[in-house]
């Protein structure tokens, strides 16, 4: 089961500092959804932890996140990443390639497409809300994303703290897939409304 | 565990039950009421449809806690006084029913349906029971075993039950 | 009309009586599988694979263990020690009840959690821990031929690839030649899709293993219980369960469809906990590992092409078929036949070049398949030949009725050899046709139908006239794990003249405690209602292949017949005794024998039985009981003509079935109530693949609709109401010219429903759309065609 995304925004600030954030997975991954780092192998190689809930259902993924690529030059990235569920119960792979632009002193365009591969309960019981799921895990990822970047005046700092934070309750950290269906949900309605033709 | 005091099919049972205990099982497993069947794990089927206060539920999709001071009916409360309901005879008359199994299910739905709607159409009918899967009936004779009870239960007049196989 | 030789009382063979099982089920007293409770029972729940093709590296119990209520949880490594962990499947194949290193697909069984209560054992379930290295699957089964697939079955010595057989019919050179020289030749390719066939009870056992008496006593969902039964001996004889030791008891089954001939592991882990532990064990699957994991049906991609004259004269036809098995061949035909009928598919038609070939090849998805519903692979067969039929008709721009009248084999030539070997008993293609077009008034809709096309409007007229191969089978060629596939019954009547009758089949609500009886009844004069039927336990029933492929009418029913004959001679006898006449001098009507010419001088049959047991004449042995074993000479060639119409939503894609009338020919009719009644159901069954059912399946073997609020199975709503109706030809080799029909409607409705879709798009150039047909396929192709 596969999903496929592809997402272009905007942060202010200069495409270094984003570049800086972006490139350095102990703060990016304060931005992902139910992610954390647990452990740093070497310069591009990670371990982490996923945890996504769906309604009772917990999936926590063990993984291993290795940086394929990172051209400070042209700030162009390539990231994978390969998870089991610590329960047996399926895997969950990713694949993203991020590029910054500069759109000015102060404003930076980051793009990222990233396909998604899941196996196993998941994608047998998800498999029609997957793709709408992790658009808006990915939505989610933009706003912390920015917000990090743009409100906090040390991000480095906060993402340690939320780190902390984390392995004290790890529970939070969970995402709660139940209520991001309720977002899918509306969204749903939303383009099967928008779609349709006025009935006269 | 959590004391539970319901009617089931007009006689007061009190039990414990663990709380995640859903209301099919504990009407199979403690009550042994085993007319309530289970098809499927999603509340598609309606196999273990049975009437809550009245109202047709899946028993699957209930706990066995939420049915607590209430009223329950199963396939097994049906027949008054020895005397087939209307719904049983229908269904037997009518080859409304082949391997059983949806059959109480069914049953159950369609006593709610005719407390609504003593007079549906076969359109009506068919949307009734659209909570209720049957594999083996293909439908058709469901709906004439339904369409008799109403007549039965209105007083009219019976409609023939022979098959109408030209 | 119907005409029946008994009263309406005595309820012989035609009366549509109303059924004798059905009092328990209205009243909730049905006894299934699952309402079996005994004493110190113990649940079983089954850990299974995310994965469709991985290693396990290691399988962690201790936690699991720790759960409250679990008393054992079950490996591959278990069952091992005991050379239980694989087991032969139908068709001389190997499965594995548990794995050992490796899983094959999605939802495979990997471990079993034994526990006091059904929560306990399902959290035990949860608290197994597997590891995996997940390989990658295949799961195209075009691909898995490809010289560069990984081969699945390493488990097989020497094997190097992923074909299982080749198997061909008819004649290779005649059929090219006939191609090379035809005027028209018509092809196409389509893929019936992996079904299921969701009866809406699950499968599920309770294996009782008594250890101070070395017996087993296994309730289960089964079709054949007597062949179970052997397949156990088999299988654990090793073990000390001999077949003497060993009771198969079938109670009330929630539907079966062929679903419940195949041996699934949990049967086997389920027997050997119980008989490790010495205690009853209980499993029962649910829905959705039912759905992924149970063997599913069809599957097969089929080319088919057709030659013929301009004229529209049928020459030959030429099927190529794969055939995706999933990890092991597990499908339950007779064993000669890999394809099963499939060769049935030459049609209805009068032709006499024909050549049909198949491979099969593994794949990572669950093994199968079941003859859903249809005696082995003809619902696949039909479809081909029933498309194909219409595809030629659009080629030359004839009406597709007309073609097939033109082409039919004609009702004077039967018995009619079919090109690929099958000796069709009996047939009036004509009758059934003329019939169903007169019903549903053709010649008004095809002119309603050129009128709405005109303005527009999709509307499209769908026929289907297939011949069924039903009632496997005669024993020189049939064979099931060596079993011949004869059916039995044993008939005793009591003192008073009421009976029971015990059979080697299983209904599984097709009615056989009241249809068995009509026939006993008919023969005998005895009132169905005082003819007691079993079924289903193998300590008290004689021996026989079961239920499935409508072969019980064929075969138990034939053989209830042949034991009610062998009475009336004896009872024959009895009455010449008791009048002092001779037996030629004696007439029989259902129900008495009384002197010719005098009808006065009568005894009834109760009388007769009577005397058999308190005044049997000198010589003869006393009592009234007989058996017998039909072993038939053929199969039985039902048929069916049936018409459908169906309305297409120009914006949406959405089909609506309309009208759908279908005449069977079932030969003669036991009962036309219950007759009807399987036609209904199979309708539904035969809309369900035409329209919504399928399995599907990701490139990494995931199952996209393992459940039941993914995989549509029809309601009432999407159900139309059927228009049924008959035409009777009698097999001329069957003791009571019956035919079976079962499975008619299933074979026969998907081409009726899928040529009706094509119709309605015909005129855009559309020749064919795989089925299900569904709404977005429908819209694509009219976004394509710009009708959108």
């Amino acid at each position: 089961m596969k999903a496929n995304i592809e997402k272009t925004f905007e942060v202010n600030q200069p495409i270094e500092k984003v570049w800086e954030f972006l490139s350095n997975p102990e703060k990016v991954v304060t931005c992902v959804p139910g992610a954390k780092l647990t452990e740093k192998v070497d310069d591009t190689h990670y371990k982490g932890t996923v945890s996504l809930k769906f309604g009772p259902v917990a999936a926590s993924y063990n993984g291993q996140i290795s940086i394929d690529e990172l051209d400070d030059e042209q700030h162009i990235m390539k990231i994978s990443g390969k998870g089991m569920d610590t329960k047996g119960k399926g895997s969950a792979g990713m694949v993203m390639d991020g590029q910054l632009t500069a759109k000015g002193p102060d404003l930076t365009e980051v793009g990222y497409k990233m396909e998604i591969s899941v196996s196993g309960k998941l994608a047998q019981f998800g498999s029609r809300l997957i793709v709408d799921v992790s658009n808006q895990l990915a939505d989610q990822f933009v706003s912390s994303f920015k917000a990090a970047l743009e409100t906090a005046p040390a991000p480095a700092a906060e993402a340690a703290a939320v780190r902390e934070e984390a392995a004290a309750e790890p529970k939070d950290n969970a995402v709660n897939v139940f209520a991001l269906i309720i977002g899918v949900i509306k969204a749903f309605f939303g383009r099967l409304f928008s779609s349709k033709p006025k009935q006269s | 565990m959590k004391e539970i005091t319901v009617t089931v099919n007009g006689e007061q049972h009190t039990a414990s039950v663990e709380a995640r205990t859903l209301l099919v099982h504990f009407i199979r497993e403690t009550l042994n009421l085993t007319g309530t069947h289970i098809g499927c794990d999603t509340s598609n089927c309606g196999a273990c449809t049975i009437l809550l206060d009245g109202k047709s539920v899946k028993s699957c999709t209930v706990l066995a806690v939420q049915a607590n001071g209430k009223q329950i009916a199963t396939v097994e409360g049906l027949a008054a006084g020895g005397e087939l309901h209307p719904l049983q005879e229908g269904f037997k008359e009518n080859h409304g029913l082949h391997c059983g199994f949806c059959t109480p299910g069914m049953l159950m739905r369609a006593v709610e349906l005719l407390e609504k709607n003593p007079n549906p159409s076969e359109e009506e009918i068919r949307w009734g029971i659209a909570g209720n899967l049957c594999r083996c009936t293909g439908y058709n004779n469901i709906v004439k075993s339904i369409q008799y009870a109403a007549a039965k239960m209105r007083g009219d007049e019976l409609p023939d039950t022979e098959p109408e196989f030209v | 009309m119907i005409k029946c030789k008994t009263s309406r009382e005595i309820g012989g063979m035609g009366h549509p009586i109303k059924r004798k099982e059905d009092d328990r089920f209205i009243q909730g007293k049905g006894h299934y599988v699952d309402d079996i409770k005994l004493p110190g029972m113990l649940y079983m729940d089954i850990v299974r694979s995310p994965f469709a093709y991985a290693k396990i590296l290691s399988i962690n119990t201790e936690e699991a263990l720790k759960v409250p209520g679990v008393v054992a949880v079950v490996t591959g490594k278990d069952l091992e020690k005991y050379n239980l962990h694989w087991m032969p499947t139908l068709m001389s194949d190997t499965q594995m009840v548990l794995p050992t290193d490796t899983v094959m697909y999605q939802s495979q069984e990997v471990a079993a959690v034994i526990a006091t209560s059904k929560y306990a054992a399902r959290d035990g379930r949860e608290a197994v821990m597997v590891e995996y290295e997940p390989m990658t699957p295949v799961i195209d089964p075009f691909k898995a031929l490809e010289p560069d697939a990984p081969v699945l079955r390493t488990d097989k010595e020497g094997k190097t690839d992923n074909h299982i057989w080749h198997w061909e019919a008819g004649d290779r050179e005649a059929t090219e030649k006939v191609f090379a020289s035809a005027d028209v030749v018509v092809k196409e390719q389509m893929h019936l899709p992996r079904l299921h066939v969701v009866s809406i009870e699950t499968c599920g056992c309770v294996a009782d293993y008594d250890k101070v008496n070395n017996h087993l006593t296994m309730y289960m969902t089964t079709q054949a219980p007597h062949a179970i039964r052997t397949v156990i001996a088999l299988v654990a004889g090793h073990v000390g369960l001999t077949e003497e030791k060993i009771r198969v008891v079938s109670p009330d089954i929630g539907g079966g469809f062929g679903g419940k001939v195949p041996v699934y592991p949990g049967y086997v882990i389920a027997i050997a906990v119980s008989f490790l532990v010495g205690k009853p064990v209980k499993w029962i699957e649910d829905r959705s590992e039912n759905l992924q994991a149970d063997s599913f049906a069809r599957d097969y991609h089929i080319t088919v092409e057709m030659a013929a004259t301009r004229e529209g004269k049928i020459l030959a036809t030429r099927f190529k078929v794969l055939a995706d098995h999933g990890y092991t061949d597990a499908a339950a035909n007779p064993s000669k036949f890999p394809t099963g009928l499939f060769s049935i598919g030459t049609g209805s038609y009068n032709y006499d070049t024909a050549f049909m070939e198949a491979d099969a090849v593994y794949t990572n998805k669950p093994p199968g398949g079941v003859a859903y519903r249809c005696s082995f692979r003809v619902t696949e067969a039909v479809h081909a030949i029933e498309r194909i039929t219409d595809r030629l008709a659009q080629e030359i721009g004839k009406d597709p009725a007309v073609l097939r009248l033109e082409n039919f084999i004609k009702k004077e030539e039967f018995p009619w050899k079919s090109p690929t070997g099958w000796e069709y008993d009996s047939g009036d293609y004509h009758t059934g046709l003329q019939k169903a077009m007169k019903v549903i008034g053709y010649d008004a809709l095809r002119k309603e139908q050129a009128e709405k096309r005109a303005r527009g409007e999709l509307m499209g007229i769908g026929i289907s006239t297939f011949t069924e191969i039903v009632g496997a089978g005669p024993s020189r060629q049939f064979d099931i794990l060596g079993i011949k596939m004869f059916d039995s019954a044993e008939i005793r009547v009591h003192p008073t003249g009421k009976a029971i009758a015990r059979f080697g089949t299983k209904s599984q609500g097709q009615g056989h405690e009241t249809t068995y009886a009509q026939i006993i009844a008919e023969e005998l004069g005895i009132p169905a209602q005082h003819i007691q039927i079993e079924e289903g336990d193998t300590d008290t029933a004689p021996y026989g292949l079961g239920t499935y492929a409508s072969r019980s009418t064929p075969t138990a029913g034939a053989a209830a017949a042949v034991a009610a004959r062998k009475l009336r001679e004896k009872a024959k006898k009895i009455a010449a005794y008791l009048l002092e006449v001779s037996e030629e001098d004696l007439e029989w009507e259902p129900g008495k024998f009384y002197v010719k010419g005098a009808p006065e001088k009568a005894k009834t049959i109760q009388e007769i039985v009577f005397a058999a047991y308190t005044n049997h004449p000198p010589g003869m042995e006393a009592g009234f009981e007989a058996t017998h074993y039909y072993d038939p000479p053929n199969l039985t060639f039902p048929s069916g003509a049936y018409i459908c119409v169906v309305d297409i939503d120009r914006e949406t894609g959405e089909i609506k079935v309309r009208r759908f009338v279908a005449i069977d020919d079932c030969g003669n009719i036991i009962n036309p109530m219950i007759v009807q009644g399987q036609v209904h159901g199979g309708l539904t069954q035969g809309l369900a693949p035409a329209l919504y059912e399928a399995l599907v399946y990701d490139e990494e073997g995931n199952i996209l609709n393992g459940t039941l609020m993914d995989y549509l199975v029809p309601t009432a709503v999407e159900s139309p109401h059927w228009e049924t109706g008959h035409t009777i030809t009698p097999s001329p080799h069957h003791p009571i010219g019956a035919k079976g029909v079962g499975e008619s409607p299933t074979v026969g409705a998907p081409p009726a429903i899928a040529n009706a879709v094509v119709d309605a798009l015909s005129h855009l150039g559309v020749t064919h759309i795989d089925i299900p047909i569904t709404p977005p396929k429908v819209w694509k192709i009219l976004k394509e065609k710009g009708v959108v």
